[in-house]
């Protein structure tokens, strides 16, 4: 049997994101029952599942060990993976901003310190505002970088903003709104055509209905 | 597999053998190539690189010299402009950053070029040639066919500058027609004006569904012609039963910069990627000062690996275990007998563990022993 290989983000996200899926006529009922497996496979609509960190849903998808996936906006535009992005989902919405102390004033003679685990993302924004930055990767607890002095701003995901209101810290601009997208591998769309355009097509619909 | 000539040979140099064959049929004539090429000549035409990325070294002459980035750049360099056309096929290895591993490799092409006073015929053969190498790869394979004149008519229709423009193209070869919005909101134009896009990029199949749905989009700006084109130039598929494997998909928007009209990409089942890519590239051509147009395309063969990675389950069909101290003559004697029968032998003194053999002979007081399931 010729299966559909989803790859869904492992976590909350993951979760609602299947139940999109469950209810566009693509469950899987093993896959939410507990345990520590990672691939599960419903022979009745041939589809087959494998939760993956969120950050590797586009590599998977990628190189073609998932014919479709679901991945953060700030994920597909951190990596620019060559994929098709054929649906946003509505879900997991958020923002990637910079934020700072709130008494941060950009004191443009220097250079300005940016930790980010985006660094492709702030790499591109400053670029368009002609901005000198230096860019410090860190792959988490961003918000603690300026109180220690590490670095002058972040460019972080701000979801409610209770993180960075815990740290004394507050959104100095939005870069780009974020949202789950249904992202499909370029050859897979070609020979797994119809399965895809009718998830497509079925996805949209629960979506239609959720707005 | 018994041994033979051609079923030792490894895929990838059995498909090169095999598209050298079809493409000389079709009148298109070997160009072999320098690995090497003047630096200056990339670092002015950058832009038509992949990568920018180049391996240099200095010539005893003191010129900075290049490691090939690109085939096509050098044969337009090279070949002279006259009134007819210039046929010719390659199969040379390019040395480029690759996206994937970050560093450079060395990446094997097998291509062709079409130069001169191209017409529609030339495109079509090169595109036929184009279906006919995918076949030769795997018979489940798909070309995937767009015009960038179509795409760029729409794109100039939703009205923003260039680099609105360019955004809705990005937008286009991920089929990403939600953020589309996002891109009008940011230059002001109302959503509403990059309807008839949307539609164009989200349409992908056969290319007579297709262009009744272009027919049918509202709004849609006056591409008679480049259909036309796009039409005639698969008009060389017809009674083929290559024509159900031709897709029309806006997605394959290759850079404007290099290519015009008609361009198109390869897939096979089993390669996560395009394998192929081709199209018209007059627009390269003017940049590099030649009058006429051109049309080619190149196979990755790298991308083929994946596709060709099944290896022989042994590393030979015999191991011929020899006494220590047997005569070397009568050691080969009795290989070559075994060679006669179609089989590969790997002599040695002790087993080797690490080699994985069909069959383990002794060869002992000169006679091989242990050949009775050899037919």
């Amino acid at each position: 049997m010729e299966y559909l290989n989803i790859a869904l983000p492992k976590g909350r996200l993951g979760e609602k994101v299947y139940r999109l899926f469950e209810d566009a006529g693509f469950g899987c009922p093993s896959l939410l029952q507990p345990g520590r497996k990672l691939i599960f496979e419903n022979t009745e609509n041939g589809v087959r599942y494998f939760w993956v960190k969120p950050s590797d849903v586009a590599v998977y998808v990628e190189r073609g060990a998932a014919d479709i996936g679901v991945a953060g906006k700030d994920i597909i535009a951190e990596y620019a993976p060559d994929v098709y992005e054929l649906l946003d989902l509505g879900l997991g919405k958020c923002r990637v901003c910079v934020a700072a102390p709130k008494d941060f004033k950009d004191d443009t003679r220097k250079t300005l310190k940016v930790a980010t685990k985006f660094c492709r993302i702030a790499r591109d924004y400053y670029a368009n505002t002609g901005r000198d930055i230096d860019i410090i990767p860190l792959n988490g607890s961003i918000e603690i970088a300026p109180i220690l002095g590490l670095s002058d701003v972040i460019v972080d995901i701000v979801e409610t903003g209770t993180t960075l209101k815990e740290n004394d810290l507050s959104v100095f601009a939005e870069i780009m709104p974020v949202s789950a997208r249904l992202i499909a591998n370029k050859a897979s769309y070609r020979f797994k055509n119809a399965k895809i355009n009718d998830l497509v097509a079925k996805l949209s619909a629960q979506i239609g209905e959720m707005k | 597999m018994r041994y033979s000539e051609t079923s030792r040979t490894e895929p990838t140099e059995r498909l090169v053998f095999s598209l050298r064959e079809l493409f000389t049929s079709f009148g298109y004539k070997r160009y072999r190539m320098s690995k090497f090429e003047e630096y200056d000549f990339y670092s002015r035409n950058k832009e038509f690189l992949v990568s920018d990325q180049i391996i240099t070294f200095t010539d005893t002459n003191g010129k900075l010299m290049a490691l090939k980035p690109d085939v096509t750049l050098s044969i337009i360099k090279n070949n002279p402009e006259n009134s007819g056309v210039s046929k010719l096929f390659y199969d040379e290895n390019v040395y480029r950053v690759t996206r994937s591993s970050g560093t450079f490799r060395e990446i094997k092409q097998v291509g062709l070029e079409c130069i001169g006073n191209t017409d529609q015929y030339c495109v079509s053969e090169a595109m036929y040639l184009a279906s006919q190498t995918l076949e030769r790869v795997s018979a489940k394979n798909v070309l995937a066919l767009s015009h960038l004149g179509v795409l760029a008519s729409f794109a100039s229709s939703v009205g923003g500058d260039e680099y609105i423009t360019n955004r809705l193209l990005e937008c286009a070869s991920s089929k990403n027609t939600h953020d589309i919005d996002l891109v009008c909101a940011s230059a002001g134009i109302p959503a509403c004006k990059a309807n008839a896009f949307k539609e164009l990029i989200s349409l992908s199949g056969d290319p007579e569904q297709v262009v009744k749905q272009i027919a049918n989009i509202e709004g849609a700006p006056d591409v008679e012609k480049e259909i036309g084109e796009l039409m005639s130039s698969i008009g060389i598929f017809k009674d083929s039963p290559i024509r159900g494997k031709i897709v029309i998909d806006f997605s394959v928007a290759s850079d404007m910069n290099y290519y015009n009209g008609i361009v198109f990409k390869g897939y096979v089942d089993g390669v996560p990627d395009s394998v192929l890519s081709g199209g018209c590239y007059d627009a390269l051509m003017r940049k590099l000062g030649k009058r006429s147009g051109a049309v080619g395309f190149a196979l990755y063969l790298d991308k083929l690996e994946r596709l060709f990675g099944e290896d022989d389950e042994y590393d030979s069909d015999v191991m011929l275990v020899y006494e220590n101290g047997s005569d070397p003559a009568l050691i080969r004697k009795a290989a070559e007998e075994l060679n006669s029968k179609g089989l590969t032998v790997f002599c040695t003194s002790s087993a080797a563990a690490d080699r994985k053999c069909r069959y383990v002979c002794e060869f002992k007081d000169g006679k091989v022993k242990g050949t009775d399931g050899i037919s």
